[in-house]
């Protein structure tokens, strides 16, 4: 059976956004007798954090042959961004004395 | 006749802007009206939540502005409409709809097609729309909620607010077992922006931090957010300022609130987000 092939921008959106997005475009998938699926990513505008990991999530766990073609280059730039994330990093520095008032009026 | 105190001048503005809500709130607590005759501007940190406050109360004990603009910009969002047309500001009550995250970002980059940060930043400005309406729709347990977003030519600023009135950060964190006290809520905030999550799965807890960080660290900008009884202000290169609230200052929900340069270059989000 030849791959399903879908364009992600008519299927989803233009603008990649909302988790509960990825999962129902993997829901989707899922639901096609295809074991390959090829997902296009042409006129993808922009893609959220949150999207890329749920899409990332579902896909390792697909039962599908998932590949992408046409990534636009900010889109790929996210995803390689979610990939490469080990742990949170402890960016900002915790209250104390000197750096916590309290507010009131 | 009740006064709304003038507040603190070394707060920064976004802070003045929320206690000058506290104020209002103070003003309907103890006289049962909301009394906004001589107001002649609003800054989006003072009406959101203000909005949220005149969703709770009866219509005839608010006295809308004098000055017929403000008015009717009072008068628009509390309608549930949407702004529209040539203006210096977008606004929308969040109801649920996946769509909306579409027509609000719609609206900021058409808001912004004449402000450089908006126009070279529509990989920043999309991100953190989306994942502070993400954060709203998944966390908050929202009745209501707004989004507004002003541009401030004179100052050269772009400011957005995203209100809810929903279980707050410290909440969201106790549905998992995590208890913050009253007086730790602002800890609660800190490990939040540090990407502690209320979800299981790795890589998760991610959106505010990286919504504080392509502010703070991209835009050099500001933002202040508040939860509970805790907030947080983050501006530029400067150490964070962290706020304990008493039960005049805390807030039922959530505000995050960020001002951006509107002559703000094109930054590499890539470099900040995580």
């Amino acid at each position: 059976m030849a791959d399903y092939c879908v364009r992600i921008a008519e299927v989803v959106s233009r603008d990649l956004a909302f988790r509960e997005e990825a999962r129902r475009f993997f829901d989707f998938l899922e639901n096609r007798p295809e074991e390959g699926v090829v997902v296009d990513f042409e006129g993808v505008r922009t893609i959220s954090r949150s999207f890329a990991h749920e899409y990332i999530l579902r896909k390792k766990s697909s039962s599908k042959n998932i590949r992408e073609i046409n990534m636009p280059p900010n889109i790929a730039k996210m995803f390689d961004v979610v990939q490469a994330f080990k742990t949170p990093e402890k960016w900002l520095p915790p209250p104390n004395e000197r750096n916590t008032m309290t507010l009131t009026i | 006749m009740f006064k709304v105190l003038v507040t603190a001048s070394d707060y920064p503005q976004l802070v003045r802007n929320y206690l000058k809500y506290c104020s209002y709130r103070r003003m309907v607590d103890q006289t049962g009206k909301l009394d906004l005759t001589n107001i002649t501007f609003f800054h989006p940190t003072t009406l959101l939540p203000l909005l949220i406050l005149m969703q709770k109360i009866d219509d005839t004990s608010i006295i809308l502005p004098r000055n017929p603009d403000i008015a009717n910009y009072i008068k628009i969002m509390k309608r549930q409409q949407t702004s529209q047309g040539q203006m210096t500001y977008v606004s929308m009550q969040l109801t649920g709809q996946p769509q909306e995250k579409q027509i609000i970002l719609d609206r900021i980059n058409e808001l912004g097609k004449d402000v450089e940060v908006v126009a070279k930043n529509p990989d920043a400005f999309s991100l953190i729309v989306y994942e502070l309406i993400q954060n709203i729709y998944e966390h908050s347990g929202f009745k209501v909620a707004y989004v507004l977003a002003q541009k401030y030519p004179r100052i050269s600023k772009l400011e957005i607010c995203f209100v809810d009135d929903g279980i707050t950060i410290p909440g969201s964190f106790e549905k998992i077992g995590l208890r913050y006290e009253k007086q730790e809520h602002h800890k609660a905030i800190h490990d939040a922006l540090n990407g502690l999550s209320s979800k299981k799965e790795e890589g998760r807890g991610t959106g505010l931090t990286n919504v504080s960080r392509i502010v703070k660290e991209g835009f050099k900008g500001e933002m202040f957010l508040v939860s509970g009884f805790g907030a947080v202000y983050l501006a530029g290169s400067k150490e964070p300022v962290y706020y304990k609230l008493d039960e005049a200052t805390s807030f039922s929900g959530t505000l995050v609130s960020i001002r951006a340069p509107l002559t703000a270059g094109k930054i590499n989000i890539y470099n900040v987000v995580r």
